[in-house]
């Protein structure tokens, strides 16, 4: 009998374990889990919703069709996993924010030199906005007779901090 | 009277003790059968799915275990290291396979530990008792195993290759279940070989004291 419970205490602890990674109320993304937290948020974005998050970027801004300035959270990564926004892939989210924003420094260069920024805050709807944009050509130009649509999340900062030292962060993140 | 059923109880003791003596010869059977069970349950560390380029080797990649553990506790969008790569690609664009593969995978779990199990009952209490199980549960286990690999090697169907992978003629998916399913092979054969033998020391010995 007292095998018996031995086992089945251990099977609980052995479930118990394999559910600890299901369910967290608050995501905290470092320069280790970055990448992996971040691309499911994008795809699995109804996890996320009115969750805590805090994560490190840049200010990214996306221009319309319209002309209208779009400000973005986000880092660079490759193709298969982030938006291709014209002549940028990124990853990240619309940064909607009551307070004030850093510009955009170097946002399309292969710098680390750019306006940084730690924000705090949540995902208030897994619906995504559609934003039209021009395309670029081949050699980098704005294509202004091809119209694309990219999609993206957004992010509702409670706060924005401008980060000095940047210099643990990676602008381009990969698997 | 008395001592004639005393004589016959001694010699059927004596023809017992010497069956359980003859059929002793195949616990080294019973020791292979769980050394198959822990190398198969050891090969679902393999990749059940992986996407492989040419140019850059693996991409992204899904253990058996990630793929039993994610059927077993519905984490297949998670993020945890547990699951590997399950939640992107893999899940995203290939979400009946995976649903496949995790129920696949968890039963062949179960089965690959009862595999283990029987064997190990077997030596501790000195049973030899035959068992449609001795030979079902290794040949289940091959069966299912042989369905992951299908199933991991059919995801080349999915959306995967022409979406996450841009339809780059240097990426395919590849599956290792396919070892498993050898490993499974081999201790199916060591159930049949236990269990023929042990027939044969039995049937010998009914028509020796027939």
């Amino acid at each position: 009998m007292k095998r018996k419970l031995v086992c089945a205490f251990l099977a609980l602890a052995c479930l118990a374990f394999a559910f600890a990674g299901c369910g967290t109320d608050s995501y905290v993304l470092n320069e280790d889990t970055f990448f992996l937290v971040m691309t499911n948020m994008q795809y699995y974005p109804e996890q996320y919703v009115n969750k805590h998050i805090e994560y490190d970027c840049f200010v990214y801004h996306l221009t319309d069709v319209e002309g209208n300035v779009h400000v973005c959270a986000v880092r660079k990564c490759s193709a298969e996993y982030g938006c291709q926004c014209g002549n940028d892939t990124v990853i990240g989210f619309l940064l909607e924010y009551d307070g004030d924003i850093p510009q955009p420094k170097n946002q399309s260069e292969d710098t680390n030199d750019k306006a940084w920024i730690h924000v705090t805050g949540t995902i208030p709807s897994a619906q995504k906005t559609d934003i039209r944009i021009h395309a670029y050509t081949a050699s980098g130009e704005i294509d202004e007779g091809t119209v694309e649509t990219i999609s993206f999340l957004t992010f509702t900062a409670s706060s924005v901090t401008e980060i000095e030292d940047y210099s643990g962060l990676h602008y381009y993140v990969t698997k | 009277m008395a001592n004639r059923s005393d004589k016959q109880r001694r010699l059927e003791e004596a023809r017992r003790k010497q069956l359980q003596l003859d059929l002793h010869a195949l616990r080294p059977l019973d020791i292979a059968a769980i050394a198959a069970g822990v190398a198969l349950l050891l090969c679902f560390f393999f990749d059940w799915a992986q996407v492989y380029n040419t140019d850059y080797g693996v991409e992204v990649h899904v253990s058996g275990f990630s793929f039993a553990l994610a059927a077993l506790t519905g984490g297949y969008s998670s993020t945890a290291a547990a699951y590997g790569d399950i939640a992107v690609p893999f899940y995203y664009y290939a979400e009946s396979y995976c649903a496949a593969l995790g129920a696949l995978s968890l039963t062949a779990v179960i089965v690959s530990l009862l595999c283990i199990a029987l064997p190990v009952v077997r030596l501790a209490t000195g049973s030899r008792r035959l068992y449609a199980a001795d030979i079902a549960l290794p040949a289940a286990a091959l069966g299912l195993l042989v369905a992951c690999f299908a199933v991991g090697i059919a995801m080349n169907g999915s959306q995967i290759l022409p979406v996450y992978c841009s339809g780059n003629p240097a990426c395919s998916i590849q599956s290792y279940a396919a070892i498993g399913a050898i490993v499974a092979a081999a201790a199916t054969a060591i159930s049949i070989v236990s269990a023929v033998r042990c027939a044969r020391i039995c049937r010998a010995h009914r028509e020796k004291h027939a």
